[in-house]
């Protein structure tokens, strides 16, 4: 059995775009994360549960806009009103999420395949987003997260670091090769390095 | 000619950098600083092109963005760029430029016969002529009249540039970087405030580069260079040259056009050319400055006519002459200014002032160097065809009517001053309503409707000290409110030579027998004439006079001609200005190009596009595909030379014959979980859904609240709180928002949450009466026989190590199955499913012929569910619950719904079996009667059944349940086709439904 990632018919290793006479490490780096567990867990609207009786790795959910909970393997990004995207790189995280958000007050769903998910590093990241989202990246630090559009894709922004800036982007799954053409030839001015 | 009318030692160019160009085919040299009208004017070049009308020669009247019509063709980098202003392009090495507006050259211009015939071309002579014969309009006028009209002309080649776009946001834009700008963008940006400084020109300062002022102990450049600097060392300041704010929105949202390229002979690879930003700004300065008004006289669009201030800025920025005899004619003392800059670089000037003795510091200077003053004076016409050759000058009374002895002046150029109008357009634009300033003439910024101030020149102010202390006291004043810092620069010492009051005095009368055109508007040939004829013949609001007249139309939108076209309407009128009112500023202030404004999106990335993920296998396998939504579906897969019409053929046929497979991800998928989720699909959907068990889909459909259907589509209960619904792939995201608006607004009891699951599944319909043996083989460890997996069905499997859904639900009326996939996992089930197939002779199927396969089985689909329809029109009444309530059911008993002989789907089939139906063909009873034939109806959609192989269609019909059997005709005027045909059973295959249940 093959898989078949969101991007792996258009992401190729390689350098692009304006790199003549620049040092590699002011070039952006682009590369495709797959393989991530994403899972958006919801809770009922009529739930009474308290959110401080529940945990996932010790990470509690946190119903406070734009914000993200994090540890080494888990973030935690606010999707909305008692509503969370849960990311990690361990895929059987999901058992232990079913097992611990009960049904009669949670929805938790898997969504990881369905996203198209790219990071961009580098200092000129947040140009990049700049040039497709009416987000106010200003204001964007690290371990925050939005829902806004990119050139009329829906994405989800996560600033996963500052130093320099790491931004995870997430889309639908379906959108992938456009969202990846836009933010690529964004980056063409600025040069990258598709890794 | 080599720069003859260039000055040593003076201006702001690089003279280590000469640079060549072309205007018309000849070759000219200039300066790295030069705009393209500088360079020219510097070879003593005065006749650029011809006017929009009239085709009289023009020349230069402005050094700015305030230009009317020194526009050329240019050429870079092989693209050819219409109507762009010279006084704003930059010169590079290799420019080329050409006229326009002219034939067969600049020189000699066929079309300046129109200037002879003036008489027959007064202001809306186009609504009056042209009429008749009337068959001569489209063959001869109107090509005639779209031949003549514009300027330049339009490239129809691909723009090869790249365009972008960017989104920013800041405490204060400021808009504007003269004397205001940059103090209020220094005391805010010390102020810790994040400030964003556009500037128009490429050089920052504006006036402060061509006046003689002292700023603390500095010339006024020397102090702007400093401040400008220190802004660009600063991390919370943007620095903008080469920045238009050209639109003002509501938010306080403003767009800015930057041109990064357009002053270098090519864009560098990879950067755009230019880039629109999108700037939210907490706070809003505009400190745009003034326009210097021009005087009206006879002739007074001559090449050698213009602005005194453009006068100063070539000589004080460029280095150049405009003229070495000028004449000043001016109302005020900017023209003083303009005459000494003459004085002191060796020309001789002549100030025409229409003021009697006007006393100020900078008139005593003027009389001090021994300029040569005329006191109640004006230029009645200038003389001279393609340039100033001498004026006609007069004395004129104390009233301003009378003129006295003409006398003849000789004159190369004549600097036109009319004291300032005030840019208020950012301000007019953000809401504010204006007001006028009886001092200045002009309208000026009244109260801010958003979060905006209007600074320095643009809000009436002209004196330096004034503007600065305003500007900083603003500047720290607003940046203090949004940083709570209170750090306060101080007012550097200022010295400014005073002036005196301006004299109200903008026309000169026409001397006795003569006609001169005096011009109003220069960019759209409108003289008083033209405004006196659209008075005379009733046209009383100014927004209708400048209609008939085009005043202040067009790319200038008015910049120097609004203020005079309102003085002589309020002085025909009787009326003083105020009352006249003025017409509505809107952006763009200036002209934007449209590859800015369409930015990236272009191409084949004019929008997103969806795709799933077989499409790479879809692309290999010769698919062709058609756009579903943002979708890209395979409409057929190409076998040799096969048309659209064989392919689908063959592919339905094969479904209906072995099995197909057909990509459906696409469809939507939403994941509906909860313990109300069961109540809230009985709620939804018109049938009823509460006793559905886990493992069972159901069919449904859902209405609108008036009661038209919405979507359809089955949902299967997956375990006791989850279903997972489909839609249609056009509805999906509106099905979405249908449930989440009842579900937080209508219905915040029920415990529900929905999400979009469409990208995680990746699905593929098998279909035909072999797809159960492929299923089998597909998953030899489930029981997927008639009972173990019976229609409407589901169960959970495995597919060769990957986790798989099955659903026993079918669209193309066969056999069939949905098996979802993970989408990582889709192109692997799919290949799978077409090796494993082989043996059953697989084919994949497109949309064409899931189309026809439907088609024929009576399956409604979007064509049918097209928002104007209601269940029974559809033939789904028997999906409608009596027992229980659900949306859009009271509508449903509204008296049109319940009337008799209500439409409803119908099977129609042609008499000769042979005739294709066109689709939105209408059904008539008599092909002969009298138009308006009355319609009984409309073809839906078409097909060629495969079953039957002749063509047959779904229509919506009146009062169809009784016309089965009826012969009717179907008339498509489109098409010029009648056919007679008769009307059958929607249901046109299999009408029991026994396929799908064998």
């Amino acid at each position: 059995m093959s898989t078949i990632s969101a991007l792996s018919n258009v992401h190729s290793a390689g350098q692009f775009g304006d790199i003549e006479n620049k040092n590699e490490k002011d070039l952006l780096k682009i590369t495709e994360k797959t393989d991530l567990l994403v899972v958006q867990i919801a809770q009922h609207k009529n739930s009474t549960l308290s959110l401080d009786e529940l945990s996932i790795d010790k990470l509690k959910l946190i119903d406070n806009p734009l914000s993200v909970v994090t540890n080494e393997n888990i973030r935690i990004l606010w999707n909305g009103p008692k509503n969370w995207l849960i990311t990690s790189n361990d895929n059987k995280l999901i058992e232990q999420i079913i097992e611990k958000f009960n049904s009669n007050d949670f929805a938790v769903t898997d969504l990881s395949h369905s996203k198209a998910i790219i990071e961009i590093e580098g200092k000129y990241a947040k140009e990049i987003l700049k040039k497709g989202c009416p987000f106010n990246f200003n204001e964007l630090n690290k371990n925050s997260c939005l829902n806004s559009t990119y050139n009329g894709i829906s994405i989800t922004v996560d600033m996963i670091d500052d130093k320099p800036d790491r931004i995870r982007i997430f889309s639908l799954r379906s959108f992938g090769e456009s969202m990846y053409h836009s933010f690529t030839d964004a980056s063409l001015e600025f040069g990258y390095i598709a890794k | 000619m080599s720069q003859n009318f260039r000055l040593k030692d003076i201006g702001l160019v690089n003279r280590d950098k000469e640079l060549s160009f072309k205007f018309n085919g000849k070759t000219y040299y200039g300066y790295e600083g030069d705009t393209l009208a500088s360079a020219l004017i510097a070879n003593g070049v005065h006749l650029i092109g011809r006017s929009f009308k009239y085709h009289r020669p023009r020349g230069f009247f402005g050094a700015g963005v305030d230009e009317p019509y020194a526009l050329v063709q240019l050429i870079r980098n092989g693209e050819s760029i219409p109507n762009i202003k010279t006084t704003e392009q930059e010169l590079f090495e290799g420019l080329e430029a050409t006229s326009i507006n002219c034939w067969p050259s600049v020189n000699f211009d066929i079309g300046a016969i129109n200037n002879f015939l003036n008489i027959f071309l007064p202001a809306g002579f186009y609504y009056k002529t042209f009429m008749w014969p009337k068959s001569f309009w489209y063959r001869v006028y109107e090509p005639f009249i779209r031949k003549a009209a514009g300027l330049g002309v339009a490239s129809i080649e691909h723009d090869k540039e790249r365009y972008e776009h960017k989104y920013e946001y800041c405490d204060l834009l400021i808009a504007g970087s003269g004397p205001s700008g940059l103090a209020s963008a220094y005391a805010a940006a010390k102020n810790g405030a994040r400030v964003i400084l556009a500037e128009d020109k490429a050089r920052h300062g504006g006036t402060l580069l061509t006046s003689d002022v002292n700023i603390g102990n500095q010339s006024g450049k020397e102090w702007a260079d400093g401040i400008i600097a220190e802004l660009k060392e600063m991390p919370n300041v943007i620095v903008k040259n080469r920045s238009q704010v050209f639109g003002y929105y509501d938010h306080n949202m403003l767009v800015m056009s930057e041109r990064i390229s357009d002053h270098l002979p090519k864009t560098k690879k990879f950067h755009p050319k230019q880039r629109l930003w999108y700037i939210r700004a907490k706070q809003v300065l505009i400190s745009s400055g003034s326009i210097e008004r021009p005087l009206v006289f006879g002739n007074n669009d001559t090449p050698g006519v213009m602005l005194s201030s453009a006068a100063k800025e070539y000589l004080k920025v460029y280095g150049v002459l405009v003229g070495k005899k000028p004449l000043i004619f001016t109302n005020n003392d900017s023209g003083y200014e303009t005459a000494i800059e003459f004085k002191k670089n060796g020309v001789e000037p002549i100030i025409l002032d229409t003021r009697k003795d006007p006393q100020s510091e900078i008139i005593n200077e003027a009389k001090n160097l021994g300029i040569s003053i005329k006191n109640s004076y004006v230029v009645v016409t200038a003389n001279g065809y393609k340039k100033v050759k001498s004026a006609d000058i007069a004395k004129i009374s104390d009233d301003k009517t009378q003129l006295g002895t003409i006398e003849n002046i000789s004159c190369d150029c004549i600097c036109v001053s009319g004291f300032w109008t005030p840019t208020i357009h950012l301000s007019s634009q953000s809401g504010n309503k204006t007001k006028f300033n009886k001092d200045i003439d002009a309208f000026i910024p009244g109260t801010s409707k958003q979060n905006e101030k209007t600074l320095g020149a643009a809000n009436g102010i002209y004196t330096l000290e004034e503007t600065l202390r305003d500007s900083f006291e603003t500047g720290h004043e607003f940046s203090k409110k949004i940083t709570n810092h209170d750090n306060k620069m101080a007012l550097p010492n200022v010295v400014e030579k005073k002036s005196t009051s301006h004299d109200k005095f903008w026309c000169v009368p026409l001397p006795e027998g003569k006609n001169y055109k005096r011009f109003l508007d220069f960019q759209n040939d409108v003289a008083v004439s033209d405004i006196e004829i659209a008075l005379k013949e009733g046209y009383r609001s100014i927004e209708h006079v400048k209609r008939y007249t085009t005043l202040g139309m067009a790319t200038d939108q008015g910049k120097t001609s609004n203020l005079n076209g309102l003085q002589l309407v309020s002085n025909i009128e009787n009326k003083v200005v105020p009352n006249v009112g003025h017409t509505t500023f809107r952006p763009p202030y200036t002209p934007v190009s449209i590859g800015v404004i369409v930015g990236r999106e272009i191409g084949k990335h004019s929008r997103p596009t969806r795709k799933s993920p077989m499409h790479s296998w879809h692309e290999k396998n010769n698919a062709v595909f058609v756009d579903a939504g943002l979708w890209l579906r395979p409409r057929y897969y190409k076998r040799g030379d096969e048309t659209l019409f064989e392919a689908s053929k063959r592919e339905a046929k094969n479904v209906r014959t072995n099995v197909g497979i057909c990509d459906v991800t696409t469809l939507g998928k939403i994941d509906i979980k909860g313990p109300d989720a069961a109540e809230f699909l009985n709620r939804i959907y018109t049938n009823a859904w509460l006793k559905l068990p886990v493992g069972k889909a159901r069919y449904g459909v859902m209405l609108r609240e008036d009661g038209i259907v919405m979507d359809d589509g089955t949902t299967t209960r997956i375990s006791k709180n989850h279903y997972h619904m489909t839609t249609t792939t056009a509805q999906a995201a509106n099905v979405l928002s249908h449930l989440e608006y009842y579900l937080q607004l209508v219905w915040p009891e029920l415990n529900v949450n929905v999400v979009s699951t469409t990208e995680q599944w990746a699905g593929a319909a098998i279909a035909g009466p072999r797809s159960r043996d492929l299923l089998q083989k597909l998953f030899p460890n489930s029981n997927v026989s008639n009972k173990g997996l019976p229609f409407m069905g589901y169960m959970e499997s495995d597919l060769f190590g990957v986790k798989a859904r099955i659903f026993r639900i079918s669209f193309s009326g066969e056999l069939a199955y949905e098996i979802n996939v993970e989408s990582n996992n889709g192109n692997f089930m799919w290949e799978k499913i077409i090796e494993i197939g082989q043996e059953f002779k697989i084919q994949p199927y497109g949309t064409e012929a899931l189309s026809t396969l439907r088609i024929e089985m009576g399956h409604v689909a979007g064509s049918e569910l097209d928002g104007r329809t209601i269940p029974y029109d559809n033939s789904l009444e028997g999906l409608l619950s009596k027992k229980k309530d659900f949306i859009g059911k009271r509508s449903l008993t509204r008296e049109a719904f319940i009337a008799e002989g209500r439409q409803k789907v119908v099977g129609v089939v042609p008499i000769d079996k042979k005739t294709s139906i066109p689709e939105g063909s209408h059904l008539v009873k008599d092909s002969n009667a009298p138009l308006p034939n009355p319609k009984l109806g409309y073809i839906s959609a078409s097909c060629w059944s495969v079953e039957y192989d002749n063509p047959f269609s779904l229509a919506i019909l009146k009062d169809g349940k009784n016309m089965i059997g009826q012969k009717l005709f179907v008339m498509s005027p489109l098409k010029n086709k009648v056919i007679p045909v008769e009307i059958v059973s929607s249901h046109y295959v299999d009408p029991k439904g026994e396929r799908v249940r064998s």
